[in-house]
Parts: C-alpha cells; structure tokens; sequence
C-alpha cells in the first residue's frame, strides 16, 4: 500500500531534483521563448531531413552567442547580434526567424513566434530598413508554453493575424506544450492554422508531425 | 480494497502544501490550473412538444480530486520534465548547424545558390551558445553590442541526459502514487 511517506518522498524527489525548482526558478522568466527556440529547433530539424543545411546566421555578424528575441522585434534591428538561420533548397533561398514582426495585408504589423520566410525579402528588408510584407512569409506559427490548458482567446488571436497574412502563406500552426478541446475544434475549417497540441519531446509523434508538414510544404514550393 | 493510505483530496492537498513551501508562486499557479474546473455535457428532458427527449449542453464543473490531481502533476511536468527537454531539444538541434561567418547584411549573397557559402569551420556538430535576451531591445542604446554582459541574456545550459532519465523516473514514480482509477 502506499504510504503519505511514499508520496512526500516523491514529491521531494521532483521538486529538489538538479531539474526541479531550482532549473525552472531560472529558466522561468523565458519559458515562453524557450518553447519558441524549440520549434525554431523543429525547422532545422526539417531543413535537415530534407536534405539541406541550415545555417545559423546574425544580423550583424557570426552569432556568438545566438541571441534570440526577448520580445517582438524588427528584422532589420541593430540593438543586438540576433539569430536566424538560413536554407537553400532547389535553389531557393530562405530564412528562419524568431519573434520577428510583418506587415499584414492591412497594413497593420503582427509578430510571429516562429517563422519561415524567403531570403531576398528578409535581405532587402535589413538593407532597407522595413518590415516584411506579408507576401515573403511562407509558414509562421505561434508558440505558446502553458503549465495549464491553453487560453481559448490565444487561438482566436492568432486565427485573425494569419487571416491577415495574405494567401502567399503555405502552412500555419499553433504550437503548445498544451491543448485545449474547443481550440482543436476551431482550428479544424480549411485554412485555420493547424492544432499542433501537446507538442513537446515528451511526444515525439506529435513534433514529427510538425515536422513533415514544414517539409511537405516547402518540398511543394521548391520542387524538390 | 484501496491501494492508497490518503485519499485524492489528502494527496493534492499535500502536493500543493509541500510546493507552496518552496515556490508560492508555482503553488498558485498550479492552483489556479486545478480551480479552472472541466466541460462536461448535461441533459436534461426538452421542454414540451419537442422531437428530442432530452436537450444536451455544455457546464463547468471543478474537477473532482482524483482528476485534479492529474492536473496538477501536468503542471508539474510541464514545468520539470517538459522545460529542461525543450532546451536540451533546441540545443541538439542548433548543434548540429553551422554558424555563417561575419557575414552581414551589407554583404551581397553568394551567386552560387546550391551550397551553403561562408560558414566557420568545424562549427557543425557543434554544441552553439544559445541565449535568450532578458533586456529587450526596447530598453537598449541604439549600438549593437558585439558581446552583451551576461546579466542581459538568459542562457540556455546543456542537460546531462542522466538527469532527464532521472526526473523521468521520479514524475513516473508520483504519477503511479497519484493514479487512483482503479479504487
């Protein structure tokens, strides 16, 4: 039978773990952009298994270190070194991005957490300072790490910023650790961004999903 | 026969005592993920002169605290196995990569458009230096600091898999102590 004893050691034995309390007190502050620089991760990953190498890449320089984004930003900031990666598939060219910030069809800019835009749009906006059109944005997705379940109005959100992405956009999703049963159902109409729910190492299906939607798309888009 | 010496709602209570003493922040939380409750569906007989017997909708209830229970150790994973995953993940990831070269953007591209040009050598397969900004850009001088003071970023620090085995097995071991489906 188990004992109170038994499950105050277990507790102990998770909460003082070297990867308990006192890893997350420190990682804490930037969970959210740590999930971020996970998916960004996830489209290496992709790069890589379709044949292609990424390659890591600042905006002023080698990245050492790699900075990413702490909040939204433009792609042609200055203020830091920040990070990005680079592919070339069947000759195209593209670029990677975190937390970087575009120019809906509106007019209005919006951030994407994660993204996968084309190369010469990304260049010609650091050399003339702009934000990037929506039409150089080939997948963007959101990412969002909840120890709960999933706010409903994050979805909707996000529903809205892709709607005023253009139609040059291939693929979308919205990413988490977590899930939530009526988001799933309002992200299924065609066009909706995908429900990549539960999407963390701890399942392993689910980021192979993400990741062979990123290379079914860009293997539509390059021919390749 | 139970196979437990405390109930479900003795055992969340403890949970949530036990993580109030070292983080209230993280008690809170964990709380109010417990306190955000379920959708379950209630029916209840149509009125008069209506095809269907019975009209079914949509309710809020509080978890009852076997279940809470699981809520709360979802909570707990995400923030203890999850987290550290994530950054082990990123960090295998970026490895793998190569870092471009002093390379900016005033720099044209390559002609060559098939292979990767510029790239520092013997920075594949590489563990990378990965930081998270902690001072945004926001707050900054407009100069681009080649190499910020530590302070300003969060770094993200490798995890010896040892210890991602290791908080694997204690989740799995609190998780069996917490399951009470068969009682």
């Amino acid at each position: 039978m188990a004992t109170l004893t038994d499950l105050e050691n277990a507790i102990d034995a998770l909460l003082d773990h070297p990867l308990g309390l006192g890893q997350y007190q420190l990682v804490r502050r930037v969970e959210e952009k740590a999930y971020e620089a996970y998916v960004f991760g996830l489209c290496l990953r992709a790069v890589r298994e379709l044949g292609a190498t990424p390659v890591l890449r600042g905006i002023s320089g080698a990245p050492i270190p790699f900075v990413f984004r702490g909040a939204p930003g433009q792609i042609h900031s200055t203020s830091r070194n920040y990070g990005y990666a680079e592919f070339i598939l069947n000759g195209d060219e593209f670029e990677i991005h975190a937390g970087v910030e575009f120019k809906g069809s509106s007019g209005m800019t919006h951030e994407l957490d994660v993204c996968i835009m084309r190369a010469d749009d990304a260049d010609r906006c650091r050399q003339q300072p702009d934000d990037p059109p929506s039409a150089s944005l080939v997948a963007g997705w959101e990412c969002k790490f909840y120890a709960g379940n999933l706010e409903k109005g994050l979805g909707r959100s996000f529903v809205g910023l892709i709607d005023d992405m253009g139609t040059n956009l291939r693929l979308s999703g919205f990413c988490s650790n977590s899930s939530h049963v009526q988001l799933k159902d309002y992200f299924q109409p065609q066009g909706r961004p995908h429900p990549h729910f539960n999407m963390t190492p701890l399942e392993p299906s689910n980021e192979n999903i993400f990741v062979n939607q990123i290379k079914g798309a860009i293997k539509k888009l390059t021919g390749a | 026969m139970s196979n437990h010496e405390y109930t479900p709602q003795a055992a969340l209570e403890l949970l949530i005592r036990k993580l109030a003493e070292r983080d209230p922040t993280l008690a809170a939380q964990v709380r109010a993920v417990v306190d955000q409750g379920k959708d379950i569906q209630e029916s209840e007989s149509a009125s008069r002169g209506r095809k269907k017997k019975y009209r079914v909708y949509r309710k809020t209830v509080p978890y009852p605290y076997d279940e809470a229970l699981q809520v709360a150790v979802k909570a707990l994973a995400a923030c203890f196995v999850e987290q550290p995953m994530l950054i082990d993940s990123c960090l295998k990831n970026m490895a793998q990569a190569p870092v471009g070269s002093p390379r900016g953007f005033r720099y044209p591209r390559a002609p060559e458009k098939r292979t990767p040009v510029d790239v520092l050598p013997g920075t594949e397969m590489h563990e990378k230096d990965v930081r998270i900004e902690l001072r945004t850009e926001t707050q900054l001088s407009a100069e681009i600091e080649a190499s910020p003071p530590i302070h300003e970023m969060q770094p993200l620090s490798p995890i010896p898999p040892d210890q991602i085995a290791e908080q694997l097995r204690n989740l799995a071991r609190l998780k069996a102590l917490l399951d009470f489906r068969e009682e």
